[in-house]
This record gives C-alpha cells, sequence and structure tokens, in this order.
C-alpha cells in the first residue's frame, strides 16, 4: 500500500502541480466565469482521457511507441509552457478579473489552457501507466493485496489534489510576483529536466549523438528526482501562508465587510494549516515513505543444524512455525551452502536452496507472511517452494522424523557451484 | 559560447521532426552515432523498442555471436512459477544468442539459437566500480522467436555488461565416433565471456 501511495504521489504531483499553477493563472472577467469553468473541464478532460487513452493502448495493444510519444508531446508541451510562462510575465500585475479583458488577459488564458492540455496528456501518460501496478502480476483487483494497493493509490492521488486545490485558492490572495515567481520556479524546474531527459531519450535511440555531460546531468536528474518534487510541493504550500499576511487592508466602513474580512481571514487561516499539513505530509511521503516503501528487510540470521552421518537436521518444532527458516551447511571444499525450510500444511515442507535458478544464491526474505527474492523482489507462492522453476528456490529433497527434518549431505555439496558465484 | 542549450533546442526540434515522421531512425550528421545505428539498429518488435546495451554491438567469441538488447519489462510465464514481475523491475533484459560458422565443427548449423546455455551476466558500473549480478538469462520465447533474458533491476548509470556463457558440454552429448555421424569439433571448455561497452542506462523505460 505505501509503495503505491508514494508512486501515485509522484506520479501525480507533476500532473497536478502542472494543472493548478495553469488553472490559477486564468484570467476571466466574472461574468465569464461559468463559461470559463466549463472550457476548463473540457480541455482538462480531454487531456486526461488522451492520456488514459494512450496508456491502455500502450498496456493492451502494440499501437503505442512511448518514445515517439514523447518526441511528440513533449517538445508541444515545452513550447506551450514557454508560451505560457511568457504571457505570465507579460501579463505581470494586471488584474486577473478585470471586467474589461483586454489581449494581456486572453493571452495568459489561452496559453494557460494549452498548457493544461498537454500537461494533461503529458504527465497524465506516465499517472495513468502506473495504475497497471496496481495489481499483482498472477492476481486480480477483487484480491486484497490489490485493493490495498489500490487504496494507497487514491489516497497518494487524493492527497495531491487536495494539495493543489490548495493552491489554486490561495494562489488568488498573494501578490503577482510571489504567484509568478513560484510559477515559474516550477515549471523551469519541471520543464528544463524533462527537455534534458527527453534529448537523452532520442541519445538512447541514435536520432541526436550523444553527450556524457548531458548522461550525467541525466543521472542528477534520476538521483534527485524525489528531492526535487519534495521542494516543488513545498513550493506551492508557500502562498496559502503567504495569504495569511496579504489580505486587503483599509477601513471597514460597515458591519458587512467586517463579516467579509473575518470570513476571509478564517478561510486564509484554514488554507494555511491545509498548505503546512499537505507540505508536512509530502515531506514525510517523499523522504521516510519512499525510504521504508523501497526498503528491502535483511535476511533472517541462519539458523542452527546438526551434522549426523549422511544428513544435516533441524529442528521440526522450529520450521513448524509457518515462517521462514535460513540454514547453512559447509561443505568440504569450504562452500556455504545455504537452504531454507517452511511449513506448508501440516504434512509437507516447501524446502530448497537460499538461491534460485535465476537470481542465483541472493537469498529469500520473510515480509508480512510472504517469501521474497531479495534480488528480484518476486513473491513466492509459498505452496510452490520446494518446485523447479521461475524464481523458485532450487529444490531440493528433505525427510522427516519424529523430531527432525532431515537433508542429504551429498545433496547439499552436490550443490556448492550455486553459491561459488 | 555556451553551446549547449542551443544544441539540446535543435536536436529536440530535430528529435520531434523526426518523430513526426512517424519513425525512429538515425540521422544525418552526426557520424559516431550514424555508425553506431547502422552496425546497431534498433528493433522494433511488437510495438517494444529494443535498444542496444552499449555500442559495442554484437560480439563473437568462439562458436556464439551474442548481442545485447533491452526495453520495458515484460510480463513473463513459467508454468506456474513465480516470475520477476514487470512492474517490480526495471527492464526486460534481452541476449540474442546465435551460433556462427565455427559451430560446424561440432555439427550445429550457424545463424541459430542455441538452447541449454548456461548464461550470466553482471553490469560494472564505469563511474563506480561497482559490480552488479544481473543474475542468470532464462531462455525463454517471444513474438520474434526464442531468446536469452530476464526482468532486472538496475540503478542508472553508465556500465559496461560482461556475459559469461558456460561450456554446454553437460547439456549436449556429442558424437564422436569414427562413423559419418561423429563431429571433429568440441565445445569450448572455459566458459566464454562477451563484453558491451558503453551502455548509458538512463533509467527512462515505459
Amino acid at each position: 500500500m505505501l509503495k503505491l501511495f508514494v508512486i501515485s504521489v509522484q506520479s501525480a504531483l507533476p500532473l497536478c502541480l502542472a494543472v493548478s499553477i495553469l488553472l490559477a493563472s486564468r484570467a476571466y472577467s466574472p461574468r465569464e466565469r461559468r463559461t470559463l469553468a466549463r472550457i476548463t473541464w473540457i480541455v482538462a478532460l480531454t487531456g486526461l482521457v488522451i492520456a488514459a487513452l494512450i496508456a491502455w493502448l500502450r498496456l493492451n495493444t502494440t499501437v503505442i511507441n512511448v518514445p515517439t510519444f514523447n518526441a511528440i508531446v513533449g517538445p508541444v508541451m515545452f513550447l506551450a509552457v514557454v508560451v505560457f510562462l511568457v504571457a505570465v510575465w507579460i501579463f505581470r500585475d494586471r488584474d486577473l478579473h478585470d471586467i474589461e479583458q483586454n489581449w494581456h488577459h486572453r493571452f495568459v488564458t489561452i496559453s494557460a489552457l494549452a498548457g493544461v492540455l498537454t500537461t494533461s496528456i503529458f504527465y497524465g501518460f506516465t499517472y495513468f501507466f502506473n495504475i497497471d501496478a496496481i495489481v499483482p502480476m498472477g492476481s486480480s483487483l477483487a484480491e486484497s493485496e490489490s485493493l490495498l494497493r489500490l487504496a494507497g493509490y487514491v489516497l497518494g492521488t487524493v492527497l495531491v489534489i487536495v494539495a493543489s486545490w490548495g493552491y489554486v485558492v490561495s494562489a488568488a490572495r498573494v501578490p503577482w510576483f510571489v504567484r509568478t515567481a513560484i510559477t515559474s520556479i516550477v515549471f523551469i524546474a519541471m520543464i528544463a529536466p524533462r527537455a534534458i531527459l527527453l534529448y537523452q531519450q532520442f541519445a538512447t535511440r541514435r536520432m541526436v549523438p550523444r553527450s556524457k555531460t548531458i548522461f550525467n546531468w541525466v543521472l542528477w536528474i534520476q538521483e534527485h528526482e524525489a528531492t526535487t518534487q519534495l521542494w516543488l510541493a513545498i513550493l506551492i504550500a508557500i502562498p496559502g501562508i503567504v495569504a495569511v499576511w496579504t489580505h486587503p487592508r483599509g477601513n471597514l466602513v460597515n458591519p458587512a465587510q467586517v463579516r467579509l474580512h473575518k470570513a476571509g481571514q478564517i478561510s486564509r487561516r484554514k488554507f494555511m494549516a491545509l498548505s503546512v499539513a499537505s507540505g508536512v505530509v509530502f515531506a514525510a511521503t517523499l523522504t521516510e515513505g519512499k525510504r521504508r516503501a523501497e526498503y528491502v528487510p535483511e535476511l533472517s540470521p541462519l539458523e542452527p543444524t546438526v551434522v549426523e552421518g549422511d544428513y544435516v537436521k533441524v529442528s521440526r518444532e522450529l520450521v513448524s512455525d509457518g515462517h521462514l527458516h535460513r540454514f547453512a551447511y559447509d561443505t568440504s571444499d569450504g562452500t556455504e551452502v545455504r537452504f531454507l525450510a517452511i511449513k506448508k500444511n501440516e504434512i509437507a515442507f516447501g524446502t530448497g536452496l537460499d538461491a534460485c535458478e535465476i537470481c542465483g544464491p541472493s537469498g529469500y526474505y520473510e515480509d508480512k507472511g510472504k517469501v521474497i527474492c531479495a534480488r528480484c523482489g518476486v513473491m513466492m507462492n509459498i505452496q510452490t517452494i520446494g518446485f523447479e522453476g521461475g524464481c523458485n528456490p532450487i529444490p531440493i529433497a528433505y525427510q522427516v522424523t519424529a523430531d527432525t527434518v532431515d537433508f542429504s549431505v551429498a545433496e547439499l555439496e552436490s550443490h556448492a557451484s550455486v553459491f561459488k558465484r | 559560447m555556451n553551446k549547449k542549450p542551443l544544441a539540446l533546442v535543435a536536436a529536440i526540434g530535430l528529435a520531434f521532426t523526426l518523430a513526426a515522421c512517424g519513425s525512429d531512425t538515425s540521422t544525418a550528421g552526426d557520424s559516431t552515432a550514424t555508425a553506431e545505428a547502422t552496425s546497431v539498429p534498433t528493433k522494433d518488435t511488437a510495438g517494444i523498442n529494443e535498444l542496444p546495451v552499449g555500442d559495442s554491438g554484437p560480439q563473437t567469441n568462439d562458436a556464439l555471436t551474442i548481442d545485447l538488447v533491452y526495453f520495458q519489462a515484460v510480463d513473463m510465464e513459467h508454468g506456474s512459477m513465480a516470475m520477476p514481475p514487470a512492474a517490480e523491475s526495471d527492464m526486460h533484459f534481452e541476449v540474442d544468442v546465435v551460433t556462427n560458422e565455427k559451430a560446424t565443427e561440432w555439427g550445429y548449423e550457424p545463424d541459430q539459437f542455441m538452447p541449454y546455455l548456461d548464461i550470466s551476466a553482471e553490469a560494472v558500473n564505469v563511474d563506480t566500480g561497482q559490480v552488479t549480478d544481473l543474475g542468470t538469462m532464462m531462455p525463454m520465447i517471444a513474438a520474434d522467436g526464442p531468446h536469452y533474458g530476464n526482468n532486472i533491476k538496475l540503478a542508472p548509470g553508465n556500465y559496461d555488461v560482461i556475459v559469461t556463457v558456460a561450456s554446454p558440454a553437460d547439456q549436449f552429448m556429442l558424437h564422436t565416433g569414427k562413423d559419418s555421424s561423429g563431429v571433429q569439433g568440441r565445445f569450448w571448455v572455459e566458459p566464454l565471456t562477451f563484453e558491451f561497452q558503453n551502455w548509458q542506462w538512463d533509467g527512462q523505460l515505459i
């Protein structure tokens, strides 16, 4: 669940950041509000539907080539955003909601809507594509694991949407230079790395020259993606905080104005709380949350065995608790051959090497009742442990006595080469 | 004057133009890249864009010629056994193995896929020296035929990849009699290694 929550936040953040900033910058006269709202909904939904459709086609058909998609939509989006930033700086401190709208207003609104459309498609594709990770391979949406992962994805999305909504509301309450500075920083911080990543995609495909310098930038961008997103998320919380001190000042000449002023202040304080809270949650998600989501548990310690004659014996009581147990046997050439055992039912144990044909001797760990390969993260069906194939532990035979589960020394000796890699 | 920003803008514009033409081909104007693209073309298979691992191109050692490509991770099945799922992997890493003329010494057709090989790969980060074991490459069949490969996890970086192929002497019997069915040659003894250099793995695959 946490993993999908983090994936959702990281996927939805660029999309919602871009869209919310663009929404906050639309200019319209009071009487055009409904009309522009309808147009905005149509534009945003069109972009999202196109993105969802492309993601679906990519996942289910062979008609979508992602690099080609990026090559077409990416530059168009970059162009739309650059035009929008130019429009915003030309617009400067004019009132977004003047009764009389001139070309400055139209320019910023139309470029914002173009930005909404293109960013919805570009960033929406990644968001919708990642939905595919909700249902683990071989599982279905109806299973509890999938539902938990779905909940994580939805919660992450809701968090980002709420924070973005807070920005849209608060951005209208701060001085123009605060709004415009945040707009510019966020877009430059989002678009410039995207342009570099896109260049690398083309370079990888030999469409443009490869550059060691640009590739090093790519590595830096990849490494600092979560940190960059965290700073951007914190940045969009600033208007909510600043807005508390930027309320309209002047004499309040009648009780209605006083009530209006109080209501405005209460609202600003609420949005400040929302901004601070969302900033804290983003910080926790993109630092500790991400660390925990990507955490790979340590392998459990090896447990004691007794070598008697031709067998390595482990306590039957020990391995009958339904948990994974790891053991080791030192072969005649000094190789430590690790093996594992787990109770499958009242009469059978799953036994195998602590290694598989695919990943080698990387080992397995138990996490929340699942046995997982430490290298590739495959979740074992415990009932298939003891059978050959896939990422299953390489099976070894065992025999059960009243007190012990016994493994053949000769068989363990024969597997020494697996652990010499 | 710093030419990088201009080069970037020009390249994106160029790439956009190419993409708008609906192709994923090489361009003129960059001799190195063009030469690489000519010798190591990318392949579109079933909507998937296969990319070469490094710029070495196919490598030959003894009776085998090996090429490495990678693309977005794909779901696979192996009976009812668990396989590295696409959603948990960074890429699908593919080892294309074909025999060459030398294989005729032990009775094998050239330019054929060879089964029963034990192939492993490791990636060496040339900047840090860190070695990542990519595991055993498993035999599998895709829409374009059989190959070895697996879904793998690998952090972005600049890598050299070393592929090791053990001798198949324990997997195949050879006719060694003096009769006409006997073969003259023998399998290699020491594991064959193949090196693929300058792989800029940028972590970008969907």
